[in-house]
């Protein structure tokens, strides 16, 4: 046995021979065994970032420039980093106590205050924006309610016009991100150890210094985490601030595709944007590293709870109050507006003749989130489980950072060079919801597959079953509910998305979100409006409320 | 426990043949070599313990044998069936091996029955019932059978495991410290249990595990692996009295390491001369290896040797003894003998043979 030992390994010295100091490598070892399989599932998402960066090269440096120049880019970025910011700090200053409140405190009511924090999610943020434009405009609801108590008529009472501009996006972003920030710092402190705060009380702090020493350092992860989500939508967002006339990076680029469809100078304003959301992104990402290790172990127990004594009063008034901004207000908006709709009949014909474009939204929103798991799935499969997608994986996750609107005319101008049969179809619709939710499928794959240890799958393996069958007999079963509930997720983003869709919808194959936005745009925040949203709100909240169900409260983070 | 053989396929070849081959094994990740050639053999019916501290090789070996990685060189032969090198592959679910996993890897979605059955394929259902229920009576198992893992105890999901792996008639059974998760009363008990079943069942099994102590209560023989590298494989009592690697001599029990020179037949040390058994060239710089319970200590007021501390551990006293040259060196006692921090005692080593190795 010995003998023949050795000679396997002279037949192949480059086992034996002393390991040669490595050059350092870009690809994993045999780069092009492994990505020729999952590669091409990038595609959706590679090629308009690309197509993109191609555009942009071929402009002519300074038409470029000057047309940068022409659109004032550089007080763009100060008018919407100012935008976002503001929104950020109201969503944190309404998200973060309501998730310390209810995961930690003592508050009257915390399961349903807790189940109402990832509620808002249901609701569009575009439809939040028609709600407060109907209830806050000049001549809106609180507008005529002011005038009828003083009994005067509109126009002889003065009445700030706050909601449409600037702030009032910032005062509807911050609002609807505000379940962003609830979720992460929520999630935080329930994976939060309670051992740690027992160990500070019995190291000498009281309650206040656990709180400010303890818990408050360990949340800051969260806390970024949670602030970069709602900071990135403000940049990315394209319907809060298009229907609240401000002017941003998106409605710039959506008005260069109106005026005149000039693809070189939507890429010229793209660019900027790009940028920005690739830098905040890498900036947060060894934070978001390490708010996700913080998860790992930890446990999920609850500690003893503050109680907070004279404060619960206080306390619940914020909770009740952040719950009317969030959904009192605009759900009840859309409520009063559907009563100026006169009759039930003239609600249900309007809402009957609403039919083909929730069969629309449906059907493109469907098959997109089922392609986009397919995708994810299989390239998630195979970067968790067989060490494969090295360069698909991430390339997918690119896609987030890719705005709708910007994803949308790129894919105009793919389609139209490489593709013309599919341009002005819906398949253009699926490809742009695979770009756009391959990022939180994966996730989604990602997470069910971490709840099925790979020693099950080879346990399975062991027992005789290849490695289809034991992902089909153990994967599958497992992962189940998180495989659904990806799928839910992706379902609910594709149909209410509108950025991308706005651009690329056929001709004459309206979604429902671009019905209530055209409309809307067209003749204002008024009670036909309120019925499309009504109707929208409920498809969108469906399988929100199913995921609810299905996954706890880890959703969208 | 049932009469029948559990494992009849175990049982119909000659006994002393070797199942599991694996000859000349290596494995490298990255720019590290998990396994620098392993070579071992296992005769049917053996019970082998891959032993080590953690990086020394024995997962990357467990994952070869079962065909979750691929060697760079070397071949395992099962059953006389090359499955890996040489150009040969065959995937882990056709290789005929059973595994106990760490932590169980029971499917939590499925009852015991179903965990049992899950690896019985190409049978009639009639005839995979039969041996499920046979596997799980093996096992003392029968009343739980329609129980899902997370609500058996620690020692029941321990035995589920062991009867999945059984169930199939594996040609070898692979556990991955399969007590590792399990407290350390019941680990012992369990011990045995595993031991008698596999026993009983005439299974070739192998342990991968670093507890040297379950290593001995469980194995026929064990390999000493460090560095990718089998160092030493021998019985437990081989691997305690003769080890041929100073590794094993540190890693197994307890030992200090006393200086020497070869002086023909002798080794002079500082606690006197030993006898050159292995033979060591004449001149050679050595370390003798001494065992607590081989050093003897007289008291003695002239004597070269310091108590410098005692350890009382219920059965036996511990001391630390600080020779002439400063060197300490540990000596068991029995209870009764007490000697106290600071007595000055005459040291001797007991004549038996004493491994040294050159420096």
């Amino acid at each position: 046995m010995a003998q023949e030992a050795i000679r396997p390994a002279v037949a192949q010295p480059r086992a034996l021979s002393a390991p040669r100091p490595q050059r350092l490598r870009l690809w994993p070892r045999p780069w092009p065994a492994r990505l020729d399989r999952a590669l091409p599932l990038a595609l959706p998402v590679v090629a308009p970032v690309l197509y993109l960066v191609w555009l942009a090269s071929r402009a002519e440096p300074t038409a470029l420039w000057q047309s940068l120049v022409r659109a004032k880019v550089g007080d763009l970025i100060l008018q919407v980093n100012l935008l976002a910011l503001t929104a950020t700090l109201w969503a944190i200053l309404l998200g973060a106590p309501w998730a310390w409140l209810v995961a930690r405190t003592d508050v009257p009511g915390r399961a349903i205050f807790r189940w109402l924090g990832a509620l808002p999610l249901a609701v569009p943020p575009y439809v939040g924006a028609l709600c407060y434009a109907a209830l806050l405009a000049k001549g809106g609801i609180a507008h005529r309610a002011l005038a009828d108590w003083q009994g005067v008529t509109t126009r002889e009472i003065a009445f700030p016009q706050l909601i449409y501009g600037r702030w009032g996006a910032a005062f509807v972003l911050g609002i609807f991100g505000a379940p962003y920030v609830f979720l992460t710092v929520h999630g935080a402190l329930s994976r939060l150890d309670p051992a740690l705060g027992h160990a500070a009380r019995t190291l000498g702090h009281g309650p206040w210094g656990v709180f400010r020493r303890v818990t408050l350092p360990l949340l800051r992860p969260a806390l970024l985490a949670g602030g970069t989500l709602v900071f990135l939508y403000c940049w990315v967002d394209f319907g809060v601030v298009s229907l609240l006339r401000t002017r941003t990076f998106t409605t710039a680029i959506y008005n260069a595709l109106l005026a005149g469809f000039s693809l070189p100078s939507a890429a010229g304003l793209s660019l900027p944007l790009v940028g920005i959301v690739w830098a905040t992104l890498l900036l947060q990402r060894p934070i978001l590293g390490r708010a996700s290790y913080a998860q790992e172990g930890a446990r999920s127990g609850a500690g003893a709870r503050v109680a907070l004594g004279p404060w619960r009063g206080p306390a619940l008034l914020f909770l009740l109050g952040a719950v009317l901004l969030t959904l009192g207000l605009p759900l009840g908006v859309l409520l009063y507006q559907i009563t100026l709709l006169g009759s039930a009949v003239a609600v249900r014909d309007f809402a009957v003749s609403l039919l083909p474009f929730v069969r629309n939204s449906l059907l493109v929103a469907g098959l997109g989130a089922s392609a986009t798991l397919g995708i994810a799935g299989i390239i998630g499969w195979l970067r968790w489980r067989r060490r494969g997608g090295v360069l698909a994986a991430p390339l997918l996750q690119a896609g987030y950072a890719l705005p709708g609107t910007v994803l949308g005319f790129t894919l105009v101008g793919l389609t139209l060079t490489f593709l013309p049969r599919v341009y002005g179809t819906p398949v253009v619709l699926i490809l742009a919801y695979i770009a756009l939710f391959a990022t939180p499928a994966l996730q989604g794959i990602g997470a069910a597959l971490a709840t099925v240890p790979p020693r099950l799958e080879e346990a399975a393996r062991v027992l005789g079953h290849g490695s289809i069958g034991a992902a089909w007999r153990v994967v599958v079963p497992l992962a189940g509910p998180g495989l659904a509930g990806t799928w839910l997720l992706t379902f609910a983003l594709a149909l209410r998305e509108i950025a991308a869709t706005i651009i690329l919808r056929p001709p004459g194959f309206d979604t429902l979100p671009v019905r209530l936005w055209t409309h809307t745009m067209d003749v204002g925040p008024d009670p036909r409006a309120a019925v499309v949203a009504l109707v929208l709100v409920g498809l969108v909240g469906l399988p929100w409320l199913a995921l609810l169900r299905l996954q706890g409260d880890d959703i969208g983070t | 426990m049932t009469t029948g053989p559990v494992l009849s396929r175990g049982h119909s070849a000659a006994q002393n043949a070797s199942v599991l081959v694996v000859d000349g094994l290596r494995k490298r990740y990255g720019g590290i070599a998990a396994l620098d050639g392993v070579s071992l053999a296992v005769g049917r019916g053996e019970i082998v313990a891959l032993l080590g501290p953690s990086g020394c090789g024995k997962t990357t070996t467990l994952r070869l044998l079962t065909g979750f990685e691929q060697p760079d060189a070397g071949t395992i032969t099962i059953a006389g069936r090359p499955v890996a090198g040489a150009g040969h592959w065959v995937p882990p679910e056709r290789r005929g091996i059973g595994m106990v996993f760490q932590e169980h890897a029971l499917f939590p979605h499925l009852r015991v029955v179903e965990n049992v059955a899950f690896g019985l394929r190409g049978l009639s259902r009639g005839a995979r019932t039969a041996r499920v229920a046979e596997v799980l009576d093996f096992v003392e198992l029968g009343g739980c059978a329609r129980r899902y893992p997370h609500e058996l105890s620690g020692g029941q999901r321990q035995r589920v495991a062991l009867a999945r792996a059984l169930a199939p008639q594996p040609t070898v059974i692979l556990f991955d410290e399969p007590f590792s998760s399990l407290d350390a009363d019941l680990r012992v008990a369990l011990r045995a249990e595993v031991r008698a079943i596999l026993r009983d069942c005439h299974a070739t099994a192998i342990f991968v595990t670093h507890d040297q102590e379950e290593a001995f209560a469980i194995a026929d023989r064990i390999a000493v692996l460090h560095r990718g590298r089998i160092v030493q494989c021998g019985t437990a009592e081989e691997l305690y009295d003769r080890p041929t690697d100073r590794f094993v001599a540190d890693f197994i029990g307890q030992a200090d390491f006393v200086p020497g020179t070869v002086h023909g037949a002798t080794i002079d040390t500082e606690l006197g001369p030993v006898l050159n058994w292995q033979s060591l060239p004449n001149g050679a710089a050595v370390e003798v290896m001494v065992r607590p319970e081989r050093l003897n200590m007289q008291p003695n007021p002239q004597g070269y040797g310091q108590i410098a501390e005692r350890v009382f551990r219920g059965r036996e006293l511990v001391y630390s003894v600080c020779l002439a040259s400063g060197r300490r060196v540990h000596s068991v006692q029995p209870p009764d003998v007490a000697f106290a921090p600071g007595d000055r005692v005459a040291v001797t080593l007991s004549n038996l043979p004493t491994p040294a190795f050159r420096v």
